[in-house]
């Protein structure tokens, strides 16, 4: 049947536009900042050490193929201290999508529909993501296989549109040791965006084959993209003028002009983004959603759905007042935030679970585990797919 | 082995209700697929309340659609100034005979205050639609505020969501009532006709720059680099809304505004202008692509020659030098043309050495006007080197 099973490429596609999500609006400015002429670099540095964390989340989805990340956590730590990690899981990917949504309101709030309330954008946003996440993530893999074309041709073309003021004079004297310098030091980078794909350990267990090899390309493509869109906003806007800009990418293509004909064409950029921020709280719906109920299992999903909704539309308005605290938040705080997350919860269940191998029954004892994962999944899956899992057991 | 058979446990239960779940599509504590399916409409239909349009739709007739900003500062008492230029709602979509033929084509309001933004919203006391700023075409500062400090105008403009800094800026000779007041024959709207000569100049004579703009300027300014603006001035005796259009007059010099010379912007002030000439060889040296036409001299007798930047070679650093290759034509050639290879050769040296030599002329000013290149520290340190090439012939091979 392959209900719930996503294929490797759809999975690749997920996880590029969850790590494209608000980048882009969001993090330009600050980026520029940072890094000057040569900030193009910084998520390309940025994304490389997205791909070695990513090698930390394979490796512990290896241990326990077939089991999300809520799972695993259970299994690792048994019952009680499984559930408060999962329990501060849940808590980690609400805070997110809650500056997801915020983002969102205030960057249309900020340009084009400057007096509709904020809660207007949460809610409507919050009615379709609970809507798709509970028809489950092969809808969700399959509404963003649909759209990519749609966001991805158009962004590239206007952005394309907008090199008409390009000029190469922005980018020198490139490579200065100081901006260097400024690029390497940019930390946030790392937080945000690259060690928030961790929500994404929520999906691995329905991806059909190559689910590390498709991680790690979506974090490289995402990465090259972002660097892309950076070095494009240089060109065409110039670095003075980007650092004092809120949403650079709006402005870039406001000012594209084709003969005079082709005027204000920014409601096309807008809605890209709409689109791109739509997914990545999709995803971060669905993670916050399926923790809680694979966690705590009830009954019923409608509660659930709804209780999360509710918290969600709650954060977001109240997570920060403005646009300065949240630049800040993100300067000193983002990449704290989120390396707990997403490196020291999993290296503490790696921790865990490597110590529990080595105490077990030495090498017999991995195999064991994995066969018995193996056997976990063959069980789980079975009534779906029955080939699923079975074969990456020993891999 | 004991925490696995717990994980075993937990993931075999959970996966096995999500097959549950995925495999029976309505569990039965849910209510009839019928009751289902309308709870779902109604919710959808209820959310649709929620739609964006509510708060922030505009109709087509509740706008002012702008054409053209001016802003004036007095530099002594610090009173902001700003003039919207406002289309006509009557004129935009007329025709022959239709209502609102005779009216003009567009209105301007004036308000003044200590702050730009104080000012434009209380342009509501006088304004009965909502200002709409998306279209217009141009920004005009007064001579005064542009020699004073230009930040408040790039700010204002940058600041609003909805205007693009991507038009160009001029900068008033006169007292911005008297520009601001006057119509323009040919094109309906001031902005417009205004926009499309800086186009037609910037091409056909290279007496406007490329990088006029709100944007450019900004750029140019965080970089102090300069940026020569156009300039406007207003023509004819009395310039008044009546304008020759209606009031049936041939005479273009009744009421129209005019494009001359150049000011010269710096860390957001103006520190000078430039003749014809000069931007002529500040464009050439800038690197701007347009025709030009020139009189030159060639043994006391006057030629006239259009000519084109072809290639330029910049060389920076501590001796920066700028080699420029002119591509000459014809094409207005009527007091002489060359006839031998060697007479060309001759009017060839002689032009790119006259031109040499204003290029030369200007760098040397430059520190005084406050002009700068792009990469240069000190025009003054340029050594610059034209070299022409005949490429075009006019129609005749001969003058009468």
């Amino acid at each position: 049947m392959g209900a719930t099973v996503i294929r490797g490429s759809q999975f690749y596609f997920l996880t590029v536009n969850f790590c494209i999500g608000t980048t882009l609006f969001v993090l330009i400015p600050s980026l520029v900042q940072a890094g000057g002429r040569d900030s193009w670099l910084i998520p390309l540095w940025g994304g490389a050490c997205g791909m070695f964390f990513a090698l930390l989340w394979i490796w512990l989805y290896r241990l326990y193929p077939g089991l999300s990340l809520a799972q695993i956590s259970l299994a690792a730590l048994g019952r009680p201290l499984g559930t408060v990690v999962a329990t501060l899981y849940y808590l980690h990917f609400s805070v997110i999508a809650g500056f997801v949504l915020r983002n969102l309101s205030d960057f249309l709030t900020g340009t084009i529909l400057p007096k509709t309330p904020g809660p207007v954008f949460h809610i409507m946003f919050l009615a379709v993501a609970s809507y798709a996440a509970a028809q489950g993530v092969e809808t969700i893999a399959r509404l963003n296989q649909l759209l990519t074309p749609l966001l991805a041709f158009p962004f590239w073309f206007v952005i394309l549109l907008a090199t008409v003021n390009w000029d190469w004079s922005r980018f020198v004297p490139a490579f200065q040791p100081e901006t260097l310098a400024g690029v390497f030091r940019f930390h946030t980078i790392l937080g945000f965006p690259f060690l928030e794909p961790v929500a994404l350990l929520m999906i691995f267990p329905f991806v059909d084959g190559k689910t590390g090899r498709m991680l790690m390309a979506g974090i490289a493509t995402a990465a090259a993209s972002i660097s892309l869109t950076v070095f494009a906003i240089i060109g065409s806007l110039g670095v003075e003028r980007t650092t004092k800009m809120t949403f650079p990418i709006y402005s870039l293509v406001q000012e594209v002009a084709v003969n005079d004909v082709i005027i204000n064409i920014q409601s096309v950029i807008s809605i890209i983004l709409l689109t791109l921020i739509f997914i990545k709280l999709q995803v971060l719906y669905y993670a916050a959603f399926e923790t809680l109920r694979q966690t705590f299992r009830p009954v019923m999903r409608w509660p659930l759905l709804l209780g999360v909704s509710m918290v969600l539309a709650g954060i977001a308005p109240s997570i920060i007042e403005n646009g300065i605290q949240n630049s800040e938040w993100r300067k000193n705080f983002t990449f704290a935030h989120d390396a707990i997350f997403g490196l020291g919860f999993p290296a503490l269940l790696l921790a865990v679970t490597l110590i529990r191998l080595a105490a077990g029954k030495r090498p017999g004892a991995g195999r064991g585990v994995q066969a018995g994962a193996g056997a976990r999944s063959a069980t789980g899956k079975g009534a779906q797919s029955g080939s699923g899992m079975g074969p990456r057991t020993g891999g | 082995m004991r925490a696995w058979t717990l994980a075993k446990h937990v993931s075999g239960g959970r996966i096995g209700r999500r097959a549950t779940a995925r495999l029976v599509p309505a569990p039965a504590d849910v209510p009839p697929s019928a009751w289902r399916r309308a709870a779902v409409c109604l919710a959808l239909a209820l959310t649709a309340v929620l739609l964006a349009s509510c708060w922030d739709k505009t109709e087509l007739n509740e706008l002012a659609i702008v054409t053209m900003i001016g802003l004036d500062e007095d530099p002594d008492t610090g009173r902001k100034t700003i003039f919207y230029q406002v289309v006509n709602p009557l004129t935009a979509v007329t025709i022959k005979g239709a209502a609102g033929g005779n009216q003009a084509p567009v209105y301007t309001y004036q308000a003044s205050g200590r702050s730009l933004g104080e000012i434009r919203s209380s342009l509501y006391r006088i304004l009965p639609r909502k200002l709409f700023v998306s279209y217009y075409r141009a920004v005009v500062v007064s001579e005064r505020m542009a020699r004073h400090d230009l930040r408040d105008m790039v700010n204002m403009i940058e600041f609003q969501p909805e205007g693009r800094a991507s038009v160009p800026v001029l900068v008033a000779r006169e007292p911005m009532e008297k520009v601001m007041y006057t119509l323009t024959p040919m094109e309906m709207y001031p902005g417009e006709s205004v926009t499309l000569r800086l186009s037609l100049l910037k091409d056909e004579s290279l007496l406007v720059g490329k990088r006029i703009a709100v944007r450019d300027l900004a750029e140019r300014m965080e970089r102090s680099e300069s940026v020569v603006l156009p300039m406007l001035e207003t023509v004819g005796e009395s310039p008044s809304p009546e304008f020759s259009r209606l009031t049936g007059t041939v005479d273009s010099r009744h009421s129209n505004m005019q494009i001359t010379g150049g000011a010269v912007i710096r860390d957001y002030r103006m520190t000078g202008t430039l003749n014809d000439h000069q931007l002529i060889a500040y464009n050439l040296l800038k690197g701007n692509r347009g025709w030009f036409v020139r009189q030159f001299r060639l043994d006391g007798k006057p030629i006239t020659l259009t000519g084109k930047l072809g290639r330029i070679e910049r060389r920076l650093g501590a001796a920066p030098r700028i080699l420029l290759h002119i591509d000459l034509a014809l094409y207005f050639a009527v007091e002489h043309i060359p006839k031998t290879e060697q007479e060309l050769k001759r009017l060839e040296q002689e032009v790119a050495a006259q031109l040499e030599d204003e290029l030369k002329e200007l760098c040397r000013q430059g520190q005084k006007l406050g002009l700068t290149l792009p990469n240069i520290r000190n025009p003054e340190d340029v050594r610059v080197k034209v070299i022409a090439h005949l490429k075009h012939i006019g129609s005749i091979n001969q003058p009468f």
